[in-house]
Order: structure tokens, then C-alpha cells, then sequence
């Protein structure tokens, strides 16, 4: 039997995970706090990215397991976790000539069928994500009319649509100004506090990180770092040997959590 | 049944349907002009019978030229038009939808001539075309299965598949060539239906397969599209939605496939029907949706009305449908081409 940590809905253990000779992720072990926001950070190719994937079954692991409720998920009915976790990937691909509505009225796949291609529930989760993410007067243009920035709020009310209590989210910030970048945040932080979803997500600021993530891990070369609070894990130390990077941490005027001054 | 936006609510014991209401509209004006097009295509010919005795013939127990004319030469030629072309038109659709991308027309990626080539393949073998039915599944299936086998990477790779098939396609027009040239004239041009395509040695017995193909693979395919119009994002965020993506992907190949390969076995590989009609059905309905049932009806209108052309514009012989066919495929092939190019894409 394998012993699953207590308030972990979505746990790796001993993850391992090659492309062809090259190895990303060994012996990994990682457990997702419920009810928090995750924020993985590390430099680039460090496997944050291939481990986000592999929490969310898009990787098949070549050792090890990813334990959704303490069971693998691999062994679950693909459409069965789709109902529990949400996924937004990378880079993702709209269907051409789609409208804001549609797009996200497909997050209710995992609830729907061929038979049942439209319910109550169906309407009352859609227009929810919908009013969460402000994007009502959005919903009869096409999407690929939109800003990246409105483009990423109408991704997340897909992923709201869906229902899950886990949301996991690559890189959501990448390619937005920093306005839009605190806005998606705080949308996050808004889906955390008042859904009680359980949020992980890779980013590339790590002051922004240091602000949102009540649990970092900051991961270098497949392996952890350092986890747990900002304030444990952002130090200058820790930036030296993960980022090699030299600098200052100090706390953040606004919000008190660590700020990183590069030297 | 209940308004919602742009949609309609189509209730159902223990569910509902979903239908945008513009391609509802759509669907309704495309089996309007189907009817009268087969109407249309049964007056029209170098024999002449007046359209008022259309209708009367066909249900009448008269034998006589004119009902021989109708009931045995034109309308089992129409019928077969309407189920290869429908057949043709899901079929591209299907294969466009699955590949995000307008040129991916099993036309365009090598299975009509592989199934083509399977069907002359049996006929130079056994000296007979009582195998070509066989010979063009056999054929396309396994021109699909080379062509996904030679393309596969760890998952289906649809740049390559696209790619691969453009490959293979060639290739097996170049083998249909070679057999061609093997034959003494007279069967030769006998065969050049299996080059072009063509509806001009149909008869009652090929109805029958082409029917049941168009009635269980049609419905098939519809009851697949609400998967394939989620395929239609990209593969991760499929996966997250619950769909079994590799499967579903396989199994929607290999129904694309048998249509188009039963289609071929009957008619020849027409040029184009498979490649125009999904995006003309959806250009029509502005829906994302890969729109089977719309695509199917375009499918049959090419079909028909470029058959009826081959077979009444000229009155001294009979061109092949593909003619007509690739008379509009070709010019929207070269806009697609520039199209895609100018952005990029290809």
C-alpha cells in the first residue's frame, strides 16, 4: 500500500521521468497541500514544467506514480479525473472561428455526454465562470479577436467551468504586461479563497511567486530545492545556488513577503 | 425545444442536444436544394422525359423506355452520387476537424489513391472487377495504416501525417499509372475511372453498398463529432477535458477511412468533394463545429450537380464527374495554397 500524505489531494511519488536518455525528473516525491496555491519556481529546464505535466497525466511517467486522491492516476478513468483537475497548458490552441461563449462552454466536457450535451448545472457553472472572470460582454466575440490578456481570463473560465478542485496552470503569466499579470493572479487568489480550490502553478517571477504561493517549491536541476513558505524559501542563499543568481532579499513594501533585488 | 443565445435546446428523455441555430437553418436550405438537384439530375439527360412525368413514372407499375431510362439508368447513377458524396464530405471533414487544418482531405493525404490503387490492383490480378470493392477498402485502409505507422511519434504527429501522406499519395498514383500502362488500350480506358472518378458505369447493385455505408458510417460520425469538435483544441487540453484523445483519434481515422474507401470502390477516387465540402459547410454555418451533416450535404450538391454536368453538357460523350469536380476544388486548392502560405502555416 502506498501511504498518502494526510490533506494532499494530488501527490508524486518517486517520479521519474525520461525523454529518450535524458532524465528530467528521478525519485521525485511532492505533495500538494489542499486548499492552497502552489507556485513552482526554478530556472529554465529545471523540470517544472515536465512535472506540472505529469501531475496533470499529460506525461506518462517512466517510474513512480502521481496519486490523485491516493489512487494513481493513470488507473482512474481519464474522464473521472477531468471532473476533479483542470489543466491549462502552456501554449493553449482555440478551435478556429470559436466564440468566447462556446470556448468556455466546452469546460463542461467531463460533465456532459453525446446524449446530454446541455443541462442546468451546465448553465449555472458557465455563466458563473463567466461573471468570475468578467468577461460577460466578451461571450459573442471570437476569440481569436482578443487581447492575450482577455484571452487568458476566458482560458481560466473554462477551467472554472469545468468544476475541479484542482487547477493546474503553466506559465499562465507568460506573455502578459505586469498589469495583467497581478490581474490573473488575484482571480486565482479569488478562486482559492472563496472555491477553496487547490491551485498549482509554474511561474517565472519569483517576486510575484514570493507574493501569491502559500506553498513554493523551487525546484533546480529535477530535484527540490527548497518548499514551504515564502519566507523560508525565498533567501539569498537558496536564489544563489538554485538561480546562481547574486542578490538582495528584502520585504516587499506592499505585502511584507520577500522581494528579490538582483546585485 | 428552447432558445439558449445562439443555440437551440433540443430536449431528449434524460438529456438534450445542442444545435447552433444558424446551421440548423443552414441544413434545412441544404436538403431543400438536395431535393430538387436529384429532381433535377432525374429530368435532365440527352434523353428526354418531361419533368411533370417524373414523379408518375417512378411510382407507377409502367414499363416502357422512358421508366427503364429512369429507373435503371438515372436514378441509380443519382443515388450513388448522393451517398459517395455524402460519404466523401464527412469523410473530409472528419480528417480536416482531426488535423486542424483544411488541407488534411484524405484526397489530399494519399487514402483515395491508395484505395484506387487497391481496387485496379484486384482487377489486374483476378481479370475481373468482382474483387474492387475489396480491393479499394483493403487499399485505402492500408494506405491509412502506412501512412499513420510511417508518421507516428510517440502519438499521432499530424504535421507528419499530413506531410506522409502527400508522399504516399503521389507515390500510389504513380503504381495506379504504371498498372495502367500495362494494359492494352481498349482496358485502359475502362479503367480511367479509377484516375478521375466517375459515376458512369454505375449500376442498380452498387446502391447497396454505398447506402449502408452512408447510413451506418453517417451515423457514426455524428455521434463521434461532439468528441471531434473537442479534439479541435489541442492535444493537452483535450486530455484535460476527459477525452481519451489517442483512441478517439484512431477510432475517427479508421471511420474517415471506410467511408472514403467504400466511396472510392464504387465511384473512383473523385477529385475534391472531400476536400471542399467541410470547409464550404462551415463557412456557410460560421460554426466551429466540424459539421458532419452539413458537410455531407455539400458533399452530395458537388457531387450531383458536377455529374449532372459531365453527363448532359456535352450530348456526343460522357465526361467523368471528376472532371467537373476538380473544375472547383482545384481553383479553392491554390487560394487555400497562397492563403496558408502567405501566413505561414505550410
Amino acid at each position: 500500500m502506498l501511504q498518502t500524505q494526510e490533506n494532499a489531494p494530488l501527490e508524486a511519488k518517486d517520479l521519474g521521468l525520461s525523454f529518450g536518455s535524458h532524465v528530467v525528473l528521478k525519485d521525485f516525491n511532492l505533495a500538494i497541500p489542499r486548499g492552497k496555491i502552489s507556485v513552482v519556481i526554478g530556472p529554465n529546464a529545471c523540470g517544472k514544467s515536465t512535472l506540472l505535466r505529469s501531475l496533470a497525466r499529460l506525461e506518462k511517467p517512466t517510474a513512480g506514480t502521481v496519486l490523485l486522491d491516493g489512487k494513481s492516476i493513470h488507473k482512474q478513468p481519464t474522464r473521472g479525473v477531468a471532473k476533479r483537475l483542470g489543466i491549462l497548458p502552456q501554449m493553449p490552441v482555440a478551435p478556429e472561428g470559436i466564440t468566447v461563449g462556446d470556448l468556455v462552454s466546452r469546460g463542461r466536457t467531463p460533465h456532459q455526454s453525446v446524449w446530454r450535451q446541455w443541462s442546468r448545472q451546465d448553465e449555472v457553472a458557465i455563466q458563473k465562470a463567466i461573471e468570475m472572470t468578467k468577461i460577460t460582454e466578451l461571450r459573442d466575440k471570437p476569440f481569436n479577436s482578443l487581447s492575450g490578456g482577455q484571452r487568458q481570463r476566458v482560458w481560466i473560465a473554462m477551467a472554472l467551468a469545468q468544476e475541479t478542485d484542482l487547477l493546474l496552470l503553466d506559465e499562465p503569466t507568460t506573455f502578459l504586461d505586469l498589469a495583467h499579470q497581478i490581474e490573473l493572479l488575484e482571480l486565482l487568489k479569488q478562486c482559492n479563497e472563496e472555491q477553496q480550490m487547490t491551485i498549482v502553478a509554474v511561474l517565472h517571477d519569483i517576486n510575484l511567486a514570493a507574493r501569491y504561493a502559500h506553498n513554493l517549491v523551487v525546484m533546480k536541476d529535477g530535484r527540490i530545492e527548497a518548499q514551504g513558505s515564502a519566507g523560508k524559501t525565498i533567501t539569498k542563499d537558496i536564489m544563489k545556488s538554485t538561480f546562481g543568481l547574486e542578490c538582495y532579499v528584502m520585504p516587499d513594501p506592499v505585502k511584507g513577503t520577500p522581494l528579490v533585488v538582483p546585485v | 425545444m428552447k432558445l439558449l443565445g445562439h443555440h437551440l435546446v433540443v430536449p431528449l428523455p434524460g438529456g438534450a442536444l445542442l444545435m447552433r441555430k444558424r446551421s440548423a437553418a443552414v441544413g434545412c436550405v441544404l436538403l431543400a436544394f438536395t431535393l430538387i438537384a436529384m429532381f433535377a439530375a432525374h429530368w435532365l439527360g440527352v434523353y428526354p422525359i418531361a419533368a411533370d412525368r417524373i414523379l408518375p413514372l417512378m411510382f407507377s407499375g409502367e414499363s416502357n423506355v422512358d421508366q427503364l431510362i429512369l429507373l435503371d439508368v438515372r436514378m441509380p447513377r443519382i443515388l450513388v452520387g448522393v451517398f459517395v458524396g455524402g460519404l466523401m464530405g464527412m469523410s473530409g471533414a472528419i480528417f480536416q476537424a482531426l488535423m486542424r487544418n483544411p488541407l488534411a482531405s484524405p484526397d489530399v493525404l494519399g487514402f483515395n489513391a491508395g484505395a484506387a490503387f487497391g481496387a485496379l490492383l484486384t482487377i489486374f490480378l483476378f481479370g475481373s472487377a468482382a474483387y474492387v470493392f475489396w480491393g479499394a477498402v483493403v487499399g485505402g485502409v492500408m494506405t491509412a495504416v502506412l501512412v499513420v505507422a510511417l508518421s507516428w511519434q510517440r502519438g499521432l504527429d499530424l504535421f507528419r501525417l499530413i506531410m506522409v501522406g502527400i508522399g504516399i499519395g503521389f507515390t500510389l498514383l504513380a503504381c495506379a499509372d504504371f498498372l495502367m500502362s500495362q494494359l492494352d488500350i481498349q482496358r485502359a480506358s475502362d479503367m480511367a475511372k479509377w484516375l478521375v472518378g466517375s459515376l458512369g458505369q454505375i449500376q442498380r447493385e452498387d446502391i447497396a453498398p454505398v447506402a449502408i455505408a452512408f447510413v451506418v458510417l453517417g451515423s457514426l460520425g455524428i455521434v463521434l463529432q461532439y468528441s471531434l469538435d473537442r479534439l479541435a483544441f489541442d492535444e493537452d487540453l483535450a486530455t484535460g477535458l476527459g477525452l481519451k484523445v489517442n483512441s478517439l483519434r484512431l477510432l475517427l481515422v479508421a471511420v474517415a477511412v471506410v467511408m472514403t474507401a467504400t466511396a472510392v470502390a464504387v465511384a473512383g477516387p473523385i477529385p475534391f468533394v472531400a476536400f471542399v465540402s467541410g470547409p464550404i459547410a462551415r463557412q456557410l454555418s460560421k460554426t466551429p463545429s466540424s459539421a458532419l451533416i452539413l458537410a455531407a450535404g455539400i458533399g452530395i450538391l458537388v457531387t450531383l450537380l458536377s455529374d449532372t454536368a459531365a453527363r448532359t453538357l456535352v450530348a456526343s460523350f460522357q465526361m467523368p464527374t471528376g472532371v467537373f469536380t476538380a473544375l472547383i476544388g482545384a481553383p479553392y486548392l491554390i487560394w487555400l495554397l497562397a492563403r496558408q502560405a502567405k501566413r505561414n502555416l505550410i
